[in-house]
């Protein structure tokens, strides 16, 4: 699935007995802003999709996501509204994470991958499962995690990278970076734009009005005051705008604008026992829709978030640690023609989590969190994990853990339809992960269960709107699986990579599935290189897909497996040259019914590293 | 090689799924439409899964998707509000596709389209060899568009202000009248002389906000909703209001029907009928429809067509809708599913 899977892996598989001595080690070479993530990775399953494997996929996240993760995608077209869903969940259970901070839009309450950028980080982290004690609101299906981290003693690093592809696609991505051992600067920037008027004659469709285009800057710098205090800063800067496909030439044109800013300033102290990591980011999060593209906005809003955050970690004796993370922000919005009308809210919460590392092979961890969301009332949160090696080849973990979904702005204020009365969702995730080993074949299976309830639905109402209600409770569960191999033999490497998914989620309600939650979904990839030659093969496989909520199979999206393939050439390291050739087998396919995905397409890139 | 033995599993894998998921069975050959009734499955906004579903008339045969299965798979298009007859075709608005789609209405091919000038379309209606069409934007222009019915050549555009919507439009005596309310308000109905096609008057009723018109016998029949009562008014072609009942007790009084000398109206999940020439509102509704998912989708759709009375629930806009067929006294005769939103009953 990707190059810095097994250097992740190796880091959570290894005992606790370097725990401490592993911290030390990445605070000297590596700045991380999530300060919790290296902990989660201990208890979790953590994929690491990294920037190398980013490129095989760089149309948008959607795509990455959908052929190098077990998360469904739906996407409205190729690069139109697109949103995520782990284990049978929706992209209201699916939490967006930068750099620790969950920046799911307040007023959606989820994210649109296609609105979030693509480029730029260092480990792109995919966690399935819930984590809200750490991650917060939606993190109960699972979590995308896009980290940066800011590298010491390493000079100047550079990188072009730019690609031409069908549709008149171009992207371009520069980064620069300068660091020695007391200071480290990064810099990127990405532009991406494409008509997108793919054409897929036998649904007699053409992505009209599909063109979309976007703009990122990235900016990271970390200075180590003393050996024992580093302050970092880490801004992103995203500006896009995204047209909605129609169906006919006559169709209605929509538009969609996004702006985001994020920014974040992290003081850290470390000693050998104690950590603490204090953070203030400050977030925004504004878009305007235009219901006719040749019109004037229909509706908008823009959102500030003031983030404050407190995360310490104190080892009592060498196998039992404690850590503490308090976090307030303040939210605000200042809606145009949705009845948000201006919004001020303020969230607190605090998080205890007590960990305990037994022997060297079993380490247990527990913790328990309490929101104090303004005018609304949340449940207490808590997470219990364990984690066994019980021989060299065979380890595994169970969480159980309850986490929540808070209404958004617009579920709370929308008029007409908000509704004040809501409470948040919440879920009881229970896990297991069984973990094989055998030299370089590592195979992961994760049963898992969940039991969601007062789920958030919009619904039609007689008054001719839609509103907002709790209703139905869901079970989902299923089971997660992944394979992995590698070999290095001599000019040769090669690595395989299998994910499949079975999930179930079933309304309580209705006893049927949810919409939108493929029964089974597999993803595989192939890389092999040689010398400088390198070629990879990637193929997803999605079974039957319910779109409605009677189960009906003709409206159902028919199964589907879409191949890719890329090829490259690398000369003295520095200067490469690749193709890649997606969807090979020319499939028509779908992630929402009636958009077609695009038929074969090609791109070229070229990059160069200084 | 590995990879070989990769690809041979994943294959296998697809075509196991491919083969255990092929659809449903369905009714698709080409069967004559000529005797019995045409559903309009409006389908869920933003997608064109819009399609007509026909019944024969007695009820024992049903085909879905007649469009789609008459024309090589194609979509009908998104939101089908309505279907209006002339001669061998059938119109057919699709609201959120701008576009009339037209069909023969015995077999349902296309014959043609009128996109001109239509901006969200609603209502239609022929009068004095013109198509009458209603467009109403949200947020935007209201108007009505005028083709003749001869060659679709577009002749002219009647605006309204930006406040009165340009919902219903029907034809008495061949005269145009359209109902300015929509989702429960306005109470103006503009009457369009046909020969010079321009507005010839605007007519306020005095109580209640319009529903819905509709035309019978060179009369224009408005029902309207008042706080607490309703009111069923009769307009003569010449735009007078000739008659007035007051359904007392009667609250949202929609879905006004006529069929042999009764009206059939609804309010809330009740039917009622009473005779033209009654004066009072009946005490007791003919029945009642069952509840569904959610308040919107119960009578979605309400039509009462050649002695029977079809419902429509529209089953959360999630899933198929589920119709319901009565006698005239009230008594159900069939239930079936249909297409998505089904919102309109039509004889054929």
């Amino acid at each position: 699935m990707n190059m810095n899977i097994k250097k992740s892996l190796a880091l959570a598989f290894s005992a606790y007995g370097c725990f401490l001595f592993g911290q030390e080690k990445i605070i000297d070479t590596v700045y991380i802003f999530d300060s919790q993530m290296n902990k989660v990775k201990r208890f979790h399953q953590v994929n690491t999709i990294s920037p190398e494997d980013v490129k095989k996929n760089s149309t948008n996240l959607s795509e990455l996501l959908r052929f190098q993760s077990p998360v469904y995608i739906k996407e409205n077209g190729r690069g139109a509204v697109s949103s995520p869903s782990f284990r049978g969940t929706s992209a209201g259970h699916t939490a967006v994470v930068w750099n620790g901070i969950n920046i799911n839009s307040n007023f959606l309450g989820q994210a649109d991958l296609n609105n979030i950028p693509l480029f730029g980080y260092d480990r792109l982290e995919v966690k399935s499962g819930g984590g809200s004690v750490q991650y917060g609101s939606s993190a109960i299906g699972g979590s995308i995690h896009l980290n940066d981290q800011l590298e010491f003693g390493k000079g100047f690093q550079g990188s072009l990278y730019s690609e031409a592809a069908s549709f008149e696609t171009y992207i371009n991505f520069v980064k620069a970076g300068f660091s020695n051992d007391r200071f480290s600067f990064k810099a990127s920037a990405h532009y991406s734009i494409s008509q997108n008027d793919y054409e897929v004659k036998e649904k007699e469709y053409i992505n009209r009005n599909g063109r979309y285009y976007n703009t990122t800057f990235n900016i990271g710098t970390s200075y180590k005051l003393s050996s024992h205090h580093i302050i970092s800063w880490q801004s992103q800067m995203f500006d896009a705008s995204q047209r909605y496909p129609i169906f006919v030439e006559n169709g209605n044109k929509t538009k969609y604008n996004a702006q985001t800013l994020r920014s974040l300033v992290a003081w850290d102290f470390r000693q050998s026992t104690f950590t603490n990591s204090l953070k203030a980011a400050y977030t925004e999060d504004n878009f305007q829709y235009f219901g006719d593209i040749d019109q004037p906005k229909t509706n908008g809003a823009d959102g500030k978030n003031y983030i404050i955050k407190n995360d310490l970690n104190y080892f009592i004796t060498p196998k039992i640690n404690v850590n503490a993370i308090g976090e307030f922000q303040v939210n605000t919005a200042e809606g145009y023609q949705s009845g948000l009308g201006s919004i001020r809210r303020n969230m607190g919460s605090v998080a205890g989590l007590l960990r305990y590392f037994p022997t060297e092979h079993l380490r247990f961890e527990a913790g328990v969190k309490k929101d104090f969301v303004e005018d609304i009332t949340s449940p207490v949160l808590f997470s219990f994990s364990g984690k066994w090696t019980a021989v060299k080849w065979y380890s595994t973990g169970m969480n159980v853990s309850r986490n929540f979904r808070i209404p958004s702005f617009n579920d709370l204020y929308w008029k007409q339809g908000g509704n004040t009365n809501l409470v948040p969702e919440t879920s009881l995730n229970v896990d297991m992960d069984h973990e094989f080993r055998f030299g370089s074949l590592k195979l992961t299976l994760s049963p898992y269960f969940m039991h969601i309830k007062n789920y958030i639905n919009w619904l039609p109402t007689p008054y001719g709107y839609w509103a907002v209600f709790n209703t139905y409770r869901v079970d989902s569960y299923g089971l997660e699986s992944q394979v992995t191999y590698e070999k290095q033999f001599g000019k040769h490497g090669l690595k395989l990579n299998g994910g499949y998914t079975y999930a179930r989620s079933i309304n309580k309600q209705t006893d049927k599935q949810m919409v939108y939650v493929p029964i089974h979904k597999a993803v595989a990839s192939i890389d092999y290189h040689y010398d400088f030659l390198r070629v990879y093969v990637q193929g997803l496989f999605n079974g039957l897909t319910y779109t409605t909520t009677d189960e009906k199979k003709a409206d159902a999206l028919d199964p589907y497996f879409v191949l890719n393939a890329g090829f490259s050439g690398t000369l003295n390291k520095k200067y490469t040259l690749g193709l890649k050739v997606n969807n090979i087998t020319d499939t028509v396919y779908e992630t929402v019914s009636y958009y077609p995905m695009p038929k074969r397409n090609y791109s070229i890139y070229a990059s160069i590293n200084f | 090689m590995k990879i070989t033995r990769l690809l041979q599993f994943i294959f296998t894998f697809t075509i196991l799924f491919a083969v255990s998921c092929s659809s449903d069975d369905e009714i698709t050959q080409e069967i004559y439409y000529g005797n019995g009734f045409l559903l309009t499955n409006e389908g869920n906004f933003g997608k064109p899964n819009a399609d007509v579903t026909f019944v024969s008339s007695d009820l024992s045969l049903k085909q879905d998707n007649i469009f789609s299965s008459n024309n090589g798979g194609s979509n009908l298009g998104d939101v089908l509000q309505t279907i209006v007859f002339n001669g061998e075709n059938a119109y057919l608005v699709l609201n959120n596709t701008n576009k009339i789609q037209i069909v023969n209405r015995y077999n349902f091919k296309s014959t043609g389209e009128i996109t001109n000038q239509i901006n969200q379309p609603r209502y239609m209606a022929f009068a004095n060899n013109n198509i009458y069409v209603t467009n109403d934007k949200y947020g935007g222009e209201k108007y009505v568009s005028i083709y003749k019915a001869a060659d679709l050549s577009f002749v002219k555009k009647i605006s309204f202000s930006s406040t009165d919507a340009a919902e219903r439009v029907v034809a008495a005596g061949n005269n145009i009248f359209v109902q300015n309310a929509s989702y429960g308000y306005g109470n103006k109905i503009t009457y369009i002389n046909t020969s010079t096609n321009d507005v010839q008057a605007t007519i306020n009723l005095p109580n209640g906000n319009i529903n819905k018109i509709i035309s019978d016998s060179q009369n224009v029949y408005a029902i309207a909703a008042g706080t607490s009562d309703s009111y069923i008014y009769q307009i003569s072609a010449s735009g007078s209001i000739t008659k007035t009942i007051t359904l007392t007790g009667v609250s949202k009084a929609t879905n006004l029907e006529i069929e042999k000398g009764k009206f059939y109206f609804t309010s809330g999940n009740n039917v009622y009928t009473m005779d033209m020439n009654a004066t009072a509102a009946p005490t007791s509704p003919l029945f009642t429809v069952a509840n569904s998912v959610d308040q919107y989708s119960n009578l979605y759709g309400f039509n009462v067509v050649d002695g029977k009375i079809f419902t429509s629930d529209a089953n959360g806009f999630t899933q198929d809708s589920k119709i319901s067929v009565y006698n005239t006294s009230g008594s159900i005769i069939k239930t079936f599913t249909a297409g998505k939103a089904t919102n309109g009953f039509y004889k054929n």
